[in-house]
């Protein structure tokens, strides 16, 4: 095994997407994500790969949809102003089947909001974003480590969907150090791929990529195509991690940062008598339904912490059918949950004072 | 070693000079000294010697940093009052400057204003870091950070740590490192930062320097801090600002 070495959350991105195969990136600065471009800037040359500053998040998500049609390994990475700017290039690179990795290190909105973390981008990354009926499959990481693994399995996971793949941290998560370790051996192969428009090679017909169907009758079954593709995903892909579920009284719903934050809160209501569990959401989209609606029965309450003013909530409605009640404690704008808060929330539930979301 | 009077802590993007500048503030202020702490980072967005003004000040260390309104903000603010801070001889201070190249370009607009023969300027390493991980890389960070910064390292700091996996050996493998980095560049190791309950565990000797045992101020909101009676101050839980001299969305 290599050596363990210290990296910022952004660092271990840049550096994971190497070891995943990507050779292409195209983005631009934004606070608190500029490690990513800036580390892929000094790497990506030394592995014979090319690292562009586009001259805007519009330009740089379109070359990705060039790269990436090309057969490339391709990453974008930006913070949520920008990654709105990107929404309609992914949208196209959803439709025309385009596999991709994007990077969202989130930060306080709306609007050009604060530098600070946030989780305010749940609706955008999971419910649509751009136009048209298209998922993404959404990465939550919640250690430095966790994204080094996350990233590198991204671009094996984009390949085989022919699917946009993001990774969606926050400004901790990106600016925070840890220790890290990659893998061994040589970085993941990019695969053949016979779609690509990389010329004729031999073949009769050209290749062509595009989002653009004029005819309905094709467009609609270009729809149901990717509907079937989506509900593969929803099959193959859910994750999620649980701690202390069984005899919990409470389980708090969070991934990311507040799912670090959770866990300490945790800690913190065991010694006050409390039997917290944690359900951490590894992938935002496909949701994992199933494990919240089999621990329903089970528990007092569920607690959703985000900082939001609660997104995931509707989600975690979802998979609870109404079965048990659904509370909420979340700070917005850029602020961050302290674990006291949570605990206080935990309180008020279990002395029947929680507030219902 | 206090001979001197400003200390400029330098080094590669989170090598962990925040840390020990404000650890060595303390170290300064427990010897009586009149210390003034400067945040001289433009380029970090988050986990900047601001964040811990507030205590450092109840300790009676001045600090220098962009007003609290603006602290946060994307913009590259030099805090007021840095001349006559370096101009009052009575005065101890210390530069937290930015990291790499870019962050210690800032340095080059006090030249003239840094008195030469009282200046100690500290090069901090972390050997576990990414870009300094061998003597070659660490060299070339530091001939980009002298030519950006127009300011010359006097001694080395050997801050190798991996946050909560750091050991005894870890600390020494990369002292190692740096002491042939010292040899190479002509500088002597002044400084061995190490984590308060590892210090005693680490032999003094050549190219050791002294041993700065660190109290931990830039955490994460989920951070769990053994309460520590010595301990100097309360940790920080982290707060933010930033920018990036490259042209980029605030």
């Amino acid at each position: 095994m290599a050596e363990t070495i210290l990296m910022k959350g952004n660092e271990a991105v840049a550096e994971a997407a190497i070891r995943g195969g990507c050779r292409f990136f195209f983005g631009y600065p934004i606070t608190p994500q500029s490690e990513v471009p800036e580390y892929v800037s000094r790497r990506l040359p030394e592995v014979g790969g090319v690292f562009l500053q586009a001259e805007s998040e519009v330009a740089a998500i379109n070359m990705v949809y060039g790269a990436g049609g090309a057969g490339a390994r391709v990453m974008t990475s930006s913070s949520s102003p920008g990654i709105s700017l990107k929404q309609e290039g992914i949208s196209y690179i959803a439709g025309a089947e385009i596999p991709c990795v994007i990077v969202n290190m989130v930060r306080g909105g709306p609007g050009l909001g604060t530098i600070q973390p946030a989780q305010s981008d749940y609706f955008q990354a999971t419910k649509g974003g751009g136009h048209g009926d298209y998922r993404i499959l959404v990465f939550a990481p919640a250690s430095v480590q966790e994204m080094v693994d996350l990233t590198i399995e991204s671009f094996d996971l984009a390949d085989k969907y022919r699917n946009p793949v993001m990774i969606m941290g926050d400004g901790i998560l990106g600016q925070m150090m840890e220790p890290v370790r990659f893998p061994d051996g040589p970085d993941r192969p990019n695969p053949e791929k016979p779609w690509a428009t990389t010329g004729k090679r031999g073949r009769k017909k050209v290749n062509l990529i595009s989002s653009l169907n004029i005819e309905p009758e094709k467009m609609e079954e270009h729809n149901w195509k990717l509907h079937r593709k989506y509900r593969e995903m929803e099959k193959n892909e859910v994750r999620f991690e649980t701690d202390d579920v069984d005899g919990a009284d409470v389980i708090i719903v969070a991934y990311g940062t507040t799912a670090r934050v959770a866990r300490s809160a945790i800690r913190k209501a065991a010694e006050r008598g409390y039997r917290v569990g944690l359900l951490r959401p590894i992938t935002l989209w496909p949701f994992p339904y199933a494990p919240l609606r089999e621990l329903a029965p089970r528990v007092k309450a569920f607690l959703v912490v985000e900082m939001s003013t609660g997104q995931m909530v509707d989600d975690v409605k979802i998979g609870v059918e109404g079965k048990a009640p659904v509370c909420f404690h979340g700070r917005p704008g850029g602020m961050i949950p302290d674990p006291e808060g949570i605990v206080q929330e935990i309180d008020r539930i279990m002395t029947g004072r929680g507030a219902r979301a | 070693m206090s001979e001197k009077r400003v200390f400029v802590f330098v080094g590669a993007y989170g090598s962990g000079k925040t840390e020990v500048a404000i650890n060595y503030a303390l170290h300064l202020n427990k010897e009586g000294k009149q210390v003034v702490m400067v945040d001289l980072d433009l380029v970090t967005p988050y986990f900047r010697s601001r964040e811990a003004a507030c205590s450092l000040r109840e300790k009676g260390i001045e600090v220098l940093a962009p007003p609290r309104e603006l602290s946060r903000a994307d913009l590259p603010i030099l805090p007021p009052g840095i001349t006559s801070v370096l101009k009052n001889k009575g005065k101890y201070v210390i530069l937290d400057v930015g990291g790499d190249p870019t962050g210690a370009r800032v340095l080059g607009t006090l030249q003239g204003l840094l008195p030469v023969r009282d200046l100690e300027v500290f090069y901090v390493v972390n050997a576990r870091r990414p870009f300094t991980r061998e003597v070659d890389q660490a060299r070339d960070v530091l001939e980009r950070i002298e030519a950006s910064s127009r300011v010359k390292a006097t001694a080395l700091v050997n801050n190798t740590h991996l946050g909560d996996l750091t050991n005894p050996e870890v600390v020494l493998e990369g002292g190692d490192m740096v002491r042939e980095l010292a040899m190479r560049l002509g500088l002597p190791v002044k400084i061995t930062a190490v984590k308060k309950d590892l210090a005693s565990l680490i032999p003094n000797g050549h190219g050791v320097g002294m041993i700065l045992p660190l109290t931990r101020h830039m955490c994460t909101p989920w951070d769990e801090v053994p309460p520590d009676p010595g301990a100097d101050l309360a940790p920080v839980p982290l707060r933010v600002k930033a920018p990036s001299l490259e042209p980029t969305r605030d």
